[in-house]
């Protein structure tokens, strides 16, 4: 196998847009030819963006899953694509949207569209890594900057700061540019969130549905907004309103970013590159504008980021997906497996390998039985580790269903094999490496590609922060 | 450089590090006969030597991706002392890695039957690389009868250029392959050790034994960055004087590049495979 190509689908289904966007994904194996395979994704090109379309919603929380489906359906005829042609495929419920009543329907509706590998509902933690991969803000981190990514779309900002590539802290708010919607004439307020009812009270103005709200208030509003996001980004000291409108949870208090990027509808308005924004009648123009006028750039550390409005749906389609290592180990698996929580195992050194066995039991009471094990594994092992640990193993994982092991280093084949040899014969396994995952995660494990030596991996990122772990 | 001009090296740098050094200081590790510290230790990929640098931690990041001597400093227009030693110290491992003989003791702790080819000694063996190839006729003899008739994969380890990479990774990448393989129901020789060969040998005990597959793990010429890196060349039904392209080969088998566990399970596939195709280099799919 030297190149294949997948065509992967991102859908995008935000508080005020959906978007959807088509890419070519091009796997390929960058070993020499005298070395064990190393398969890596090594391109990814945008095929085609549909035009952003307003999120068509039934009432105020329920939204028009058949209208939606229409419309997607109307974005693969527009290009040529049949959905029997994804490989990969990424549907995501963003922002406030995420929190409608029925994402579950739409969800369900929509995944025969993106193929049979799909991710569903996104966490605000995963919003943010896909914003800021999509936006390009962690390719730019790789060049040893920490870079801050603010996606400001229309209900929430997602932040992730990326250090070396890799995301190492995110957070979220409630704010963005359609929690404040005006009247055609853009003065007479249509209505209002909660968290918008809240920056109000803070700067003293108050919102009432069909009255007029002065240019001057409304850029007063935008601009305390534009501080609060300072306060989440350490430009400026935190008040009690940047917390009240922590969802989830905040980025460390102490965060140090070296340069700002901002993604989402509202960076075209901070970047100047709006040019029908006005017609959303709502903050995201004014807040864009303050943005732009903020400490952010005061400092000069804020650069554009090759994609700004497309970032998530980018993110989804083309970012999400990362790629097991090339040396792993399975048999009579059914894939894909969606959503499979992972229980994480401490496994660094030899000396954890004596208590392998009661650690997996545990991770398998907590999750009811049914989840991946995460081991981080040691570098470069011995023998004699690799076949200690696969006893201790094939013992603690024979009664579960389905048996996934995943290792960040490299040594899932060896240990693949000692378990296979371990286990009556035909018993079903995946064991894999190269992918890191942290607790809480949950994961999506596609078919085989690259000629059945990778699996392609979803991570669902749930959360960094402190308060990470989950009841 | 000799033996004697490093140490002389090592001396001036040492008087002049006892020079700079305060007065309480002169029990420095050379004087009160401790070891120095072991320079060659050292992770180059971690270690930054420029003094007040505007960014330190994005240079490490690209060091991360490299072996290579880069964020080294200077002295003047040179590199420093320690770079230079650490240079010597990299070649002089891999200098002893092509002249040292494969210990005996770990010969025996593997359990191995060792057979010689026709060189009779590591100068002859460097220097005449058409006598590393072939085995004297008894010897042959010898190395036929202890393969059961039937065998279908023959594996032992040579010493090849490197005998420290067969110490460093040996007992972790023979078992994973010998057990992978019966446990995939085939027939497997147990593993025998080639003093001063060469990757041909695999030819003769080939063709000598009639076996489908063999494969040969041995050591890799070295270079800077390391002299424990292994190679494996695996041939089907391998014959005298057949092209090479007809074997296959995995490179870089060392801690810094595939793991030994991880290149034999991969080895067990790759066997696995020509069994198979009944092919192998070149006319091998992969």
């Amino acid at each position: 196998m030297r190149e294949e190509q997948l065509l992967s689908v991102g859908i995008d289904i935000g508080t005020s847009t959906t978007q959807c966007v088509f890419s070519l994904l091009t796997l390929s194996n960058t070993a020499s030819s005298f070395s064990v395979p190393r398969i890596r994704i090594t391109d990814k090109k945008v095929l085609y963006r549909a035009p952003t379309v307003l999120t068509p919603l039934l009432s105020g929380d329920t939204i028009d899953a058949t209208t939606l489906e229409g419309m997607i359906r109307r974005d693969y005829e527009a290009v040529g694509i049949s959905p029997a042609d994804i490989r990969l495929g990424a549907v995501i419920i963003t922002g406030e949207t995420a929190r409608k009543a029925n994402a579950k329907a739409v969800t369900q509706a929509l995944s025969a569209l993106a193929g049979d590998f799909v991710v569903a509902t996104a966490g605000p933690s995963l919003e943010s890594i896909l914003a800021g991969r999509g936006s390009g803000a962690a390719e730019a981190s790789e060049k040893g900057r920490r870079v801050l990514n603010l996606d400001i779309g229309g209900g929430t900002t997602n932040m992730a700061l990326f250090a070396g590539g890799n995301p190492i802290a995110d957070g979220c708010l409630d704010l963005g540019g359609r929690l404040l919607r005006f009247q055609p004439d853009r003065e007479t307020v249509l209505s209002f969130s909660p968290a918008m009812e809240r920056v109000a009270q803070d700067v003293g103005i108050v919102l009432r549905v069909g009255e007029k709200l002065s240019h001057e208030a409304q850029d007063r509003l935008a601009e305390r907004m534009a501080q609060v996001l300072e306060e989440a980004a350490g430009l400026r000291e935190r008040t009690a309103l940047h917390d009240a409108l922590t969802v989830e949870h905040a980025l460390p208090a102490d965060i140090k970013a070296d340069l700002f990027t901002f993604s989402g509808g509202v960076a075209d308005c901070v970047y100047g590159l709006s040019q029908n924004s006005a017609d959303f009648c709502d903050l995201g123009e004014a807040l864009g504008r303050a943005v732009a006028r903020s400490r952010f750039f005061a400092e000069q550390r804020v650069i554009r980021p090759a994609e700004t409005s497309h970032a998530t749906v980018i993110g989804a389609g083309a970012y999400s997906v990362a790629v097991s290592g090339s040396t792993i180990q399975y048999r009579g698996m059914r894939l894909p497996l969606a959503s499979l929580p992972v229980g994480n195992v401490s496994f660094i050194s030899e000396a954890d390998i004596a208590r392998l066995g009661d650690a997996i039991r545990d991770q398998y009471r907590i999750f009811d039985g049914e989840c991946a094990l995460y081991m981080q594994g040691i570098p470069a092992p011995s023998w004699a580790a690799v076949s200690a640990a696969a006893r201790e193993i094939a013992q603690a994982m024979l009664p579960y269903e389905p048996k996934v092991l995943i290792l960040r280093e490299d040594m899932a084949k060896a240990l693949g094999q000692a378990l296979s040899r371990e286990w009556p014969e035909g018993t079903a396994f995946l064991c894999l490496d190269g992918i890191e995952l942290m607790y809480g995660d949950t994961v999506d494990i596609g078919a085989p590609l690259g000629g059945g030596r990778v699996v392609p991996v979803i991570v669902k990122t749930f959360a960094f922060s402190q308060d990470a772990g989950r009841e | 450089m000799t033996e004697q001009q490093i140490r002389a090296v090592v001396e001036q740098v040492l008087a002049r590090l006892g020079q700079d050094a305060p007065r309480e200081s002169t029990g420095a590790p050379a004087a009160s006969g401790d070891p120095l510290p072991d320079i060659s230790a050292i992770d180059l990929r971690r270690q930054y030597l420029v003094e007040s640098p505007h960014d330190q931690a994005a240079f490490l990041a690209m060091k991360e991706r490299t072996p290579a001597r880069i964020g080294v400093g200077r002295a003047g227009a040179r590199y420093r002392t320690e770079t230079m030693l650490r240079f010597q110290a990299d070649h002089a491992a891999a200098q002893d890695a092509v002249f040292s003989d494969v210990p005996e003791e770990f010969i025996q702790q593997m359990g191995w039957q060792v057979y010689q080819t026709s060189c009779e000694s590591r100068e002859e063996f460097l220097t005449r690389p058409d006598k590393g190839r072939v085995f004297p006729a008894d010897t042959l003899q010898k190395i036929k009868a202890s393969i059961p008739a039937g065998t279908q994969v023959v594996l032992y380890v040579a010493d090849g250029l490197s005998s420290s990479a067969v110490h460093a990774n040996a007992a972790d990448i023979l078992p994973v392959i010998h057990d992978g393989l019966q446990a995939a129901g085939l027939r497997v020789s147990d593993p025998f050790f080639v003093k001063f060969g060469r990757v041909a040998t695999e030819d003769q005990i080939g063709e000598a034994c009639g076996a489908d597959v063999v494969c040969v793990l041995l050591g890799e010429r070295p270079g800077l960055v390391t002299a424990e890196s292994m190679s494996a060349y695996i041939a089907y039904k391998p014959t005298v004087g057949m092209a090479e392209s007809r074997r296959t080969v995995l490179a870089n088998i060392h801690r810094g590049g595939t793991p030994a566990v991880e290149a034999g399970a991969h080895i067990v596939d790759l066997i696995q495979l020509m069994m198979e195709k009944k092919a192998s280099g070149t006319d091998l799919p992969v």
